[in-house]
């Protein structure tokens, strides 16, 4: 479902709307513009790179498609496309560590330009067999901990949590194949 | 001897695949996915040789609820785990816990999927949409005896020695 602000005429009046607002108050001076409270659809996504796990639920769950991922074989980099983003808060909402915020404030500059922002950048863990991307480092230490209070055994924190899904999958088929010849 | 023990003592009937019958066909991945949105969640994985279906186990230990920072992964009186739609937000942290890799990201739906034991169909008193569609009459629905087999094939099991190389 698209955010109705997504209309780009809708969009396009608002715009307008705040542009007059500004040359009222005399802010194109500067780069960050405070937002008028009564405008919606108009502000900056801050990113708390100490708390974000690099998940990517915020990337799922924006309804613009403004939010990217971009994955290199060791690091995940979340950027942000400033000209889709409507401020509708969809991010903050899903954050499972209420990392994001929206700031009630405008970048005309990164607007124009339609400038990606660079957001967060965390190390991701690969699968130490295939070299496939695991989950972020953050996350997956985090959920490691969690789940070793526990009652799991050693093989599950050294070993099974270091393949990827589909190593996974192997494994236990083979586990379950070389128990069975067993009975 | 692919059922599980968690809902041995609180469910009369547990998921079963007798590995000898099944021909790895892929019939049940299909009825899956037609079931479930387009994704199946039943994993036909081939190991020397064999056909070897995987789905969620329903743990005893569940390290996906444990994982969830939502809150949204719930386990029923029945013993099936169940993850809430609702405030489900795909962050994928239970997809990094599961030990058996079955949960994955729907990215069209923004939600985590996996195996929910066609719920809806096991209460009405029917069988699981793979149990219905296997042509070589592998996977089955049946009284758990008890056996603990599973517990012993279990790669996620207390007592399990080292795993096994590759």
């Amino acid at each position: 479902m698209r955010h109705p602000l997504y209309d780009e005429k809708t969009k396009l009046e608002l715009f307008q709307n705040l542009l007059s607002q500004l040359s009222q108050n005399r802010h194109l001076s500067r780069r960050f513009i405070p937002v008028p409270e009564r405008l919606e659809g108009f502000g900056l996504l801050e990113f708390d790179s100490e708390k974000c796990w690099a998940c990517a639920a915020c990337k799922v769950q924006c309804p613009e498609e403004a939010l990217k991922i971009s994955e290199t074989e060791k690091k995940r980099t979340i950027a942000l496309d400033y000209w889709k983003c409507v401020a509708c808060g969809e991010c903050v909402d899903s954050c499972p560590k209420e990392a994001v915020e929206v700031k009630r404030i405008f970048d005309l500059e990164a607007f124009l330009k339609r400038e990606v922002l660079k957001c967060v950048e965390a190390e991701v863990k690969s699968c130490v067999r295939c070299g496939k991307t695991i989950a972020p480092v953050p996350q997956h230490m985090e959920v490691k901990r969690n789940v070793s209070e526990l009652a799991v055994p050693q093989t599950y924190l050294s070993d099974i949590s270091d393949y990827c899904e589909e190593c996974r999958r192997q494994l236990s088929a083979l586990t379950l194949l070389k128990t069975r010849r067993k009975l | 001897m692919l059922a599980t023990a968690s809902y041995r003592s609180v469910l009369k009937k547990v998921f079963f695949v007798d590995l000898d019958r099944c021909i790895g066909c892929k019939s049940c991945q299909a009825a899956c996915s037609r079931e479930h949105f387009g994704k199946p969640l039943v994993f036909v994985q081939t190991m020397e040789e064999h056909a070897i279906p995987l789905h969620c186990q329903h743990c005893e230990t569940d390290p996906c609820i444990k994982a969830c920072p939502k809150e949204a992964i719930e386990k029923t009186d029945q013993g099936i785990v169940l993850i809430n739609e609702i405030k489900c937000i795909g962050c994928s942290a239970c997809v990094t816990a599961c030990p058996f890799g079955i949960l994955q990201l729907d990215e069209q739906r923004k939600v985590v999927v996996k195996c929910d034991l066609c719920k809806d169909k096991v209460e009405a008193g029917e069988f699981p949409t793979c149990v219905r569609t296997c042509p070589a009459e592998a996977a089955k629905f049946i009284p758990c005896i008890g056996c603990n087999i599973c517990a012993v094939a279990c790669p996620f099991a207390k007592r399990f020695g080292p795993l096994p190389k590759w």
